[in-house]
């Protein structure tokens, strides 16, 4: 044992020796170097400098504009879309822009009635049921930091319903018990913003009934699987999924747990989101572009293996010819009703690449979706062969003006005129690469992006809007792209003709519908 | 605010010495890297104006020093110094660091920051009470301490 400090002199003892013993120590700790095969090399001074430019623009405008809380929105931009931004800045696209002109203040015009928001309604002729289920991925596991344990989602299926006596509860449109825990409570503040207060206390009305009868002669019904932007909220979605379902089809709509704002599972726990669940990518599939920009490829395929766990849970559920249905799904509506031989997947942001993705994984998928998730320009990413997906597929995109980047910008990125624009040729190319790289076809429609902004696929502009004006406008983009997905899956599902997909008048917002022929692989 | 080329000379200067300190505390290096990256940004979004480039790379280092005490209290990579397949040790001298790694897993985060800074960075009682927001007089007793106790681990592994 040591004796006390101090009881004794001389180098041989006390603090001054344990100095020497540390001091030789660090020397050798500092002289061995920070050598790291796996971890990228950082970013140059002029990117971060960039960077922090832009974050201090984003500082600006939420000074700004008090009443729009960004900052959970703000970091996730910047850290999971990251370099997108960069590019996206440049020719003045999605994320950052529609921050930036989300804080911007609205024209004063009428304002709209307190009180009760009901969604835009359902324009099919179904009335829409809705069950909230839990199921439990024992093939998979969270990861330790993050509780350990099987994977856990919570799925909301809607569904078209038989005729809904008065006595039906109305579906919430959020679970009330999400408002009652603290930290819950701030992270849906942050996503929610305008909308927070209507939708906690109940005035968000939807037109689906909790647990009604699956209409009664409708036999068989086509399915879809629906997939939420990343720390978005799939309720977010409801004024789509209740279209889709009321025009007969299936939708399942899951939380991404860990990476949605809030998943509240089975037990009544809360899962809010998870930051930097997925190291970045340390490779840059593009020349020119810094790695870590890109989208993680181990993250979609683990938002992939969620939508394809909820393909077997539904075909569990429905039963066979040779399977009775699970026990347990006794009490569901839709068990035995659904037609799992017409199945597709759609997804907005980050879940329109996971819906992409899935239809490369799942050959149970016939047709997939993407709205507006662009990863540097890619809707998904064409595998080693070159080849996307055997399926049909659409891309929705806001259709960003390209704009060459300033004198400023291209000291930023260390690029000279010529190598920029040669990048931004190299990026678009891979978007048309792609979409002529699919075994069923693929659409690309052009929404306009002067008008719109990439919160529009969702239901929070409408229920944000302050003026009843502006809830006009959300509620006719709400409309549209209601229209193209419809239309969509109607023709690949349903076997139909929509006429917008045929050079036929396009809804408002769309500026271009765009066919590209199936490929052989 | 900070100018762009004084910005670019900090960032020449104190990006290895940041990064090793990110690292070695740390012991991951993806993790250290995100610190590293979010330092400078965080000092660029700062209205701070400091021209004496000593007081700026001072002040760089008390960002990190935040942010590493800030990741740990997120509870949301609780395992400190983790031997994981992304730790800073070259192979070929593997054993070497993977001991002296050791030795710092053992230390509180705290302690590792100071011996650091203090021995690494040679930082003044005074620079060590800023860049960790402690007193002066708190400082002269931690450091004696997280001394006594490294010392004490480098003198058993010795046995």
């Amino acid at each position: 044992m040591k004796p006390p400090h101090g009881s004794e002199r001389g180098p041989t003892s006390g603090p001054e020796r344990d100095y020497e013993t540390v001091a030789a120590f660090f020397k050798q700790v500092a002289a061995t170097p920070v050598v790291s095969s796996l971890a990228p090399p950082l970013a140059s001074a002029s990117l971060i400098w960039w960077k922090a430019q832009r974050l201090r623009q984003l500082d600006e405008a939420r000074r700004s504009a008090r009443w729009l809380d960004i900052g959970e929105l703000v970091q996730l931009a910047m850290g999971a879309i990251g370099l997108f931004i960069v590019v996206a800045l440049w020719v003045q696209a999605a994320a950052s822009t529609w921050l930036i002109a989300a804080a911007e203040p609205r024209e004063p015009s009428a304002p709209r009635a307190a009180g009760v928001i009901a969604l835009p309604k359902p324009t099919g002729s179904f009335p829409v049921g809705r069950v909230t289920v839990h199921w439990t991925d024992v093939s998979r596991q969270e990861l330790p930091e993050l509780g350990g344990g099987a994977r856990e989602l919570t799925v909301d299926i809607w569904y078209p319903a038989g005729a809904v006596s008065a006595s039906g509860a109305p579906a919430a449109y959020w679970d009330p018990s999400a408002f009652q825990q603290p930290t819950s409570a701030e992270r849906l503040r942050g996503l929610l913003r305008g909308a927070y207060d209507a939708i906690r206390d109940g005035r968000v009305r939807t037109h689906a009934t909790e647990g009604a009868p699956f209409h009664p002669s409708l036999q068989r019904a086509p399915v879809l699987i629906f997939s939420h932007g990343g720390g978005e909220a799939r309720e977010a979605y409801s004024a789509q999924i209740e279209d889709l379902a009321s025009h007969g089809y299936v939708v399942a709509a899951l939380s991404h747990t860990h990476e949605a704002v809030l998943t509240i599972t089975r037990e009544g726990k809360h899962v809010t989101l998870a930051r930097r669940r997925w190291p970045r990518p340390t490779v840059t599939t593009i020349e020119g572009l810094p790695p870590g920009e890109e989208a993680s490829p181990d993250r979609l395929r683990w938002w992939a293996d969620d939508m394809r766990f909820v393909v077997d849970r539904l075909t569990a559920t429905n039963g066979d010819a040779t399977h009775a249905p699970d026990a347990g799904a006794a009490g569901l509506a839709f068990a035995g009703r659904l037609d799992l031989t017409r199945l597709g997947a759609f997804g907005h942001s980050a879940g329109g690449q996971a819906a992409a993705h899935a239809c490369q994984v799942e050959p149970r998928l016939r047709a997939c979706l993407n709205q507006d998730g662009l990863s540097a320009f890619a809707p998904y990413y064409l595998d080693a062969s070159g080849w996307g997906m055997d399926q049909r597929f659409m891309l929705i995109v806001r259709n960003t003006p390209r704009e060459p980047p300033s004198a400023e910008d291209l000291k930023a990125m260390n690029m000279t005129a010529d190598q920029a624009a040669k990048l931004i040729d190299r990026l678009e190319a891979r978007q048309e690469a792609a979409l002529r790289r699919t075994g069923g076809g693929a659409y690309r429609v052009l929404i306009d992006a002067a008008s719109t902004t990439h919160a529009d696929f969702g239901d929070l502009p409408f229920l944000q809007a302050v003026t009843a004006q502006d809830a006009e406008v959300r509620a006719q983009i709400l409309a549209s792209i209601r229209l193209v997905t419809r239309g969509f899956f109607d023709a690949a599902l349903k076997d139909a003709k929509p006429p917008l997909l045929d050079g036929g008048d396009r809804p408002r917002f769309v500026e271009a519908v765009q066919r590209f022929a199936p490929a052989a692989r | 605010m900070i100018d762009e080329s004084t910005f670019d000379a900090l960032y020449r200067e104190t990006l290895a010495p940041l990064r090793a300190y990110a690292v070695r505390v740390l012991g991951n290096v993806s993790h250290a890297d995100d610190i590293v990256q979010e330092t400078y940004l965080r000092l660029l979004r700062s209205s701070v104006s400091i021209d004496e480039p000593g007081a700026l790379r001072a002040y760089v280092f008390r960002i990190a020093s935040n942010l590493m005490t800030d990741h740990f209290r997120s509870g949301q990579r609780e395992r400190p110094l983790d031997e994981g397949a992304d730790h800073a040790v070259p192979d070929s001298d593997r054993a070497l660091s993977v001991d002296m790694t050791r030795m710092l897993a053992r230390l509180r985060l705290r302690d590792r920051q100071l011996l650091w800074l203090a021995h690494v960075e040679g930082a003044s009682t005074r620079e060590l009470a800023a860049m960790l927001g402690l007193r002066e007089g708190s400082v002269r007793v931690l450091l004696v301490r997280a001394r006594r106790r490294l010392a004490a681990l480098l003198e058993g592994s010795e046995r």
